[in-house]
């Protein structure tokens, strides 16, 4: 177990809403080693980012961690003080967004932005700092990183804002990169530019990266191992070859089956019935029931556990996808 | 046979004027020319700023051509007077990604959908009432919901009271803006099939525009590539993404991230992003991003031709036989 960067296990989250206290996350529980990706995929609301909102301590003022740890290498960030977790964060971990203008700062240069990081978290000041962003800028793929450390956000496109923002993120050296849904505002060339940037830096570095994620062509592209995650829980979790060729549980063959394929005609697409719960009115036992096509008796009254147990493939389901 | 929408040479133009800042001249669309068959469901793609949606919005009549003629079932559309062209949108129907502002919040929804009978002065409230619940019940929406707001339901039922809205007037062309972007895989699956079905049974035209390549081949019969206001490429559906010839083409096609692990990687991408429309290149316009570019490619513009086998391609090197 030492050699994981960062382990979850059991975490649960709720936000505090009109309706009450709503569990997000619900006993949700990973592990993640140097080198190693983990793709978290599923549909909007099926908490996959409030996971890593929570992993990272990040959840907005009416999110709550109700159970659950999150060591990052081996220090549990749910019980650590907020000034230490800034310390463990911001030398450890770094984390980019789908929308790099909600993270860069309008007002300051990008020069400016990355050379705070690199005051903060690794003391480089003046000259030398400035050297390490234009560094950082050319290892993005920046053009002229030396000019671009003068221009602001506004003035760059949506592909070199996430380039910036990735720059930004490596400034503090971290082990673990944390990317949700890095490319999903971006256009289908600079997406795949990005997503060859970001394989190329991960394995340079050998960081550990989760990646948050509703597209199942990104997983396919940048996974090791991935997690499907549907209203709040983990329902299945594999090697990526073995999702996509021998998926077990029932939501999983569903979203495969209700995707249409620019490599190939598909004759109908096969859509799951229904919509997501809403999470305050979540079925009985297993949360997919409703939507299902291979339910029991069975799944309304014991909710399915991930099986079987220790084995890299695990499918939370009484009446799995035959193999 | 007419087509229920000819654009022939059009191009749109259009001002920009920043504060302190000369004006600038946006070549949005800058000489497009398709035709769209009765009943035929023909895309449009494309990145963003490819002036995709302005055509849309010019084969509607929603803005007029600076130059080059576009015709609605053979009438040219700068013929008409402002009343005439609102008879004839009875035709023509437009369907949006963005659905909350698509739907008025304060009316109800089967009021809604009815609401373009009344505008155009058709039956009485009794029967605009009836006719909308049919077509409710025609696009999966149950009566129950016929009296409840906009913000009572998912994103998937919004999609539906539009697409419902814009059937009941049995127009011969609905142009669809992006318009399973937003949805969720399963949703979005759910909605393409409802406007695939509603298309053999209405028998209307579609212009859809969509980023999606896997979406637009599943429903389009004919696709249209746009980069930067020009078409650079039209042909048949399996025909486009079996046998791309456009380099343009071919780079977007290749970097759709495939739901296929075994794939991983196999593309090479064109550097850099598009150039501005304020600014594009002289000759073909993707010339500085392309890998088969020479001489010719930067000084004269590539005219669309037809092969043999009605495959149409603006590229010098393809029409010289080089590529």
């Amino acid at each position: 177990m030492s050699t994981s960067l960062l382990e979850v296990d059991g975490l649960t989250v709720g936000f505090a809403t009109e309706a009450g206290m709503l569990v997000a996350v619900d006993r949700v529980s990973f592990s993640l080693a140097a080198g190693e990706t983990l793709g978290l995929v599923g549909e909007s609301g099926c908490g996959k980012s409030a996971t890593c909102l929570a992993a990272l301590g990040l959840l907005p003022p009416n999110g709550r961690i109700l159970g659950g740890r999150v060591l990052l290498e081996g220090r549990d960030l749910v019980t650590e003080q907020e000034g230490e977790l800034d310390k463990i964060r911001g030398g450890v971990a770094a984390m980019i967004f789908q929308d790099p203008l909600t993270s860069l700062n309008p007002v300051h240069a990008l020069g400016w932005q990355i050379g705070e990081a690199l005051r903060l978290h690794r003391g480089l000041d003046g000259a030398a700092a400035t050297a390490e962003a234009v560094r950082l800028l050319d290892r993005v793929g920046i053009t002229d990183p030396r000019r671009r450390l003068g221009e602001y956000p506004h003035q760059l496109s949506g592909g070199m804002n996430q380039r910036a923002m990735i720059a930004m993120a490596l400034a503090c050296k971290p082990r673990l990169l944390v990317a949700d849904e890095p490319t999903t505002a971006l256009d289908v060339i600079i997406q795949a530019q990005i997503i060859d940037l970001l394989v190329e830096i991960q394995r340079e570095e050998g960081l550990a990266l989760l990646l948050v994620t509703h597209d199942l062509g990104v997983i396919a592209e940048m996974a090791d191992r991935v997690a499907v995650m549907y209203a709040g829980r983990m329902i299945e979790t594999a090697p990526v070859a073995d999702l996509f060729s021998r998926h077990r549980h029932p939501y999983t063959a569903g979203l495969l089956a209700s995707l249409p394929r620019v490599d190939r005609r598909v004759e109908r697409l096969a859509p799951i019935d229904g919509t997501v719960p809403w999470l305050g009115d979540l079925p009985s036992g297993c949360t997919f029931r409703p939507r299902c096509p291979r339910v029991l008796p069975l799944c309304a009254e014991m909710q399915p556990a991930l099986a079987p147990p220790g084995e890299a493939h695990r499918a939370a389901c009484h009446n799995p996808v035959p193999a | 046979m007419t087509p229920v929408a000819e654009l022939t040479g059009v191009v749109r133009h259009f001002r920009i004027k920043r504060f302190l800042a000369p004006a600038q001249q946006v070549r949005a669309v800058d000489g497009v020319s398709f035709a769209v068959q009765p009943r035929e469901s023909f895309g449009l793609v494309g990145e963003s700023g490819c002036g995709k949606t302005t055509v849309g919005r010019l084969a509607l009549g929603m803005l007029a051509p600076t130059s080059g003629e576009v015709r609605i079932d053979g009438i040219d559309l700068a013929t008409l007077t402002p009343v005439q062209l609102r008879k004839l949108r009875r035709r023509m129907q437009m369907i949006y990604q963005d659905l909350l502002n698509a739907l008025d919040p304060r009316m109800a929804v089967g009021e809604q959908i009815g609401e373009g009978l009344a505008i155009h002065g058709l039956g009485t409230p009794a029967d605009r009432r009836e006719r909308a619940l049919a077509m409710m019940d025609a696009v999966g929406l149950s009566a129950r919901l016929a009296d409840r707001y906009p913000h009572e339901l998912s994103g998937g039922q919004q999609q539906r009271v539009v697409i419902a809205r814009a059937l009941l007037l049995e127009p011969q062309l609905i142009v669809c803006d992006e318009p399973v972007s937003a949805l969720d895989v399963s949703v979005q699956a759910q909605v393409v099939n409802l406007l695939a079905e509603l298309q053999e049974r209405y028998g209307c035209a579609y212009l859809f525009i969509s980023h999606n390549l896997a979406v637009v081949r599943h429903i389009c019969a004919r696709i249209a590539v746009m980069y930067l206001g020009s078409v650079v490429e039209i042909a048949g559906r399996d025909e486009l993404f079996e046998r791309p010839r456009h380099p343009y083409t071919r780079a977007l096609i290749a970097a759709v991230p495939v739901p296929d692990p075994a794939r991983r990687g196999q593309r090479s991408l064109p550097k850099g992003e598009p150039p501005s429309p304020t600014r594009p290149p002289e000759g073909c316009r993707f010339h500085p991003r392309c890998p088969f570019a020479v001489e010719r490619c930067r000084v004269e513009v590539p005219k669309l031709l037809a092969e043999s086998d009605g495959h149409v391609v603006a590229c010098h090197r393809v029409a010289e036989g080089e590529i």
